[in-house]
């Protein structure tokens, strides 16, 4: 038995062995677990989507605070302090709903303006941009050039062009300030020009006529050129021309289109919260995509 | 003859407590190394983890800000700010942090210590806005993203 006797020291340093191991171990778990719980910390941000909701919901203000404001059912004449009223109050109950979810809603400067023939509507807008696509006929097609002083000139002509899908340009119509104060305006098929006009202010293309005259009065070619084709309408060089548009017709999907563009906003919108910050402006064309 | 359980010639008790005591120190002192290994593995896995979080948080921030600059830009509007605060720990697993933008690689680089081990890339992409390259160290604790429509670039700062 003495043998077992010699093992007492054995046992007693084991004891410390382990004792010392639980120690250790207990520091180790400890650590690792303080560590995992600091790396559970993340966020999740929608700033992007309350931003998009903000623009889509200004521009939505926007078309409605025009629809309320303008004067007897006239695009060219608006009740300014009808619209700003219209939208100081959707600015007062946006700011309230944005406020629920801890952010800073403002909307200012929403003053109408003239438009440019640009995608944006306003002076530095993007020049060369399609108007409608996927176009199977077009029912009416109109345009004013408000102010002839500020049309491009003959090196800055501006055109209108409808391409068909395979990329063909099938009509195309330049104008530009004459220098006697006049809109020169040529219309072209696919290889030549086929018709030289003057005119004021008005062009109707579809209903072929400039200014006052008769209905027909100046074939524009539009419906003939564009007759059995599916094609799309675009702008180039838009920035040279201040006025309005309005087109309607059918697209090749079947669904009927009508635009129109008589003015532009360019209202600045401010969303803010505790980490974010995001100012900018939404330039809005009205009356819009529906008239 | 004896048993050669019970034999004991030639035994020595200074030398078996010389023994005994010897191999317990080797044994303790292997467990304690293998532990503390463990414990460094376990606090740089804890470091890339939480690097990871950060980096994609910030990953996530820089894309925010390129989306709604890109849609403003395509609506022909104009941004006069887009920023964002963000606030990072100034050490974790008790060690600071450098945080390198790499505009090159598209990579966000976080490391402790310059040590491989810690290193993570997390990946950014921006198709409309340029970010500046840059490195920023965790001891400042809060950094601010910001647009500049001027120069078109995002910079963290």
């Amino acid at each position: 038995m003495r043998r077992f006797d010699d093992s007492a020291q054995l046992l007693l340093i084991a004891g410390f062995a382990v004792g010392v191991g639980i120690v250790v171990i207990t520091i180790m778990l400890n650590n690792v677990i303080y560590a995992s719980n600091i790396a559970s910390e993340s966020s999740i941000d929608t700033s992007r989507y309350d931003m998009a909701n903000a623009v889509q919901m200004t521009t939505e203000a926007c078309e409605d605070a025009y629809q309320y404001s303008i004067t007897n059912g006239s695009h060219s004449s608006i009740d300014n302090d009808a619209f700003e009223q219209y939208m100081e109050n959707y600015t007062d109950k946006v700011s309230q709903n944005f406020g629920i979810a801890g952010l800073t809603f403002s909307c200012q400067n929403y003053n109408t303006s003239t438009a440019h023939f640009t995608h944006s509507g306003l002076a530095d807008g993007e020049d060369d941009w399609t108007v409608v696509e996927n176009i199977n006929t077009t029912d009416s097609f109109a345009l004013s050039i408000n102010d002839t002083s500020l049309l491009g000139n003959e090196s800055n002509k501006v055109m209108i062009k409808a391409t068909s899908t395979s990329g063909t340009m099938l009509w195309s119509m330049e104008f530009y300030n004459s220098s006697s104060g006049k809109i020169n305006i040529t219309v072209s098929n696919q290889s030549s020009t086929i018709e030289n006009f003057q005119g004021d202010r008005e062009i109707n293309i579809t209903d072929n006529r400039i200014d006052n005259g008769a209905s027909g009065s100046s074939d524009f070619h539009f419906s003939d050129l564009t007759l059995g084709q599916e094609y799309s309408i675009s702008i180039i060089n838009g920035s040279q021309a201040v006025g309005t548009y309005s087109i309607s017709g059918n697209l090749s999907t079947g669904q009927t289109f009508i635009q129109a563009r008589y003015w532009v906003v360019n209202p600045t919108i401010t969303l803010s919260s505790r980490e974010m910050t995001i100012n900018r402006t939404v330039p809005i064309t009205l009356p819009g995509g529906v008239l | 003859m004896r048993k050669l359980t019970e034999d004991e010639s030639a035994v020595s008790i200074s030398i078996g407590f010389i023994l005994t005591f010897s191999i317990t120190v080797l044994i303790l002192v292997t467990i304690l190394t293998s532990f503390y290994s463990m414990m460094d593995q376990a606090e740089q896995r804890v470091m890339r983890d939480e690097f990871e979080i950060h980096g994609s948080d910030l990953a996530v921030k820089i894309t925010t800000i390129d989306t709604i600059a890109g849609a403003a830009m395509d609506s022909g509007a104009t941004v006069g700010e887009i920023s964002y605060e963000v606030s990072l720990p100034e050490k974790i697993a008790g060690k600071h942090y450098a945080i390198e933008i790499d505009n090159t690689t598209k990579e966000i680089i976080i490391s402790s210590e310059e040590r491989d081990e810690t290193r993570v890339k997390i990946p950014f992409s921006t198709d409309d806005t340029t970010v500046l390259s840059t490195t920023l160290y965790s001891p400042k604790g809060e950094f601010l993203i910001t647009y500049d429509p001027d120069t078109n670039t995002i910079e963290m700062s």
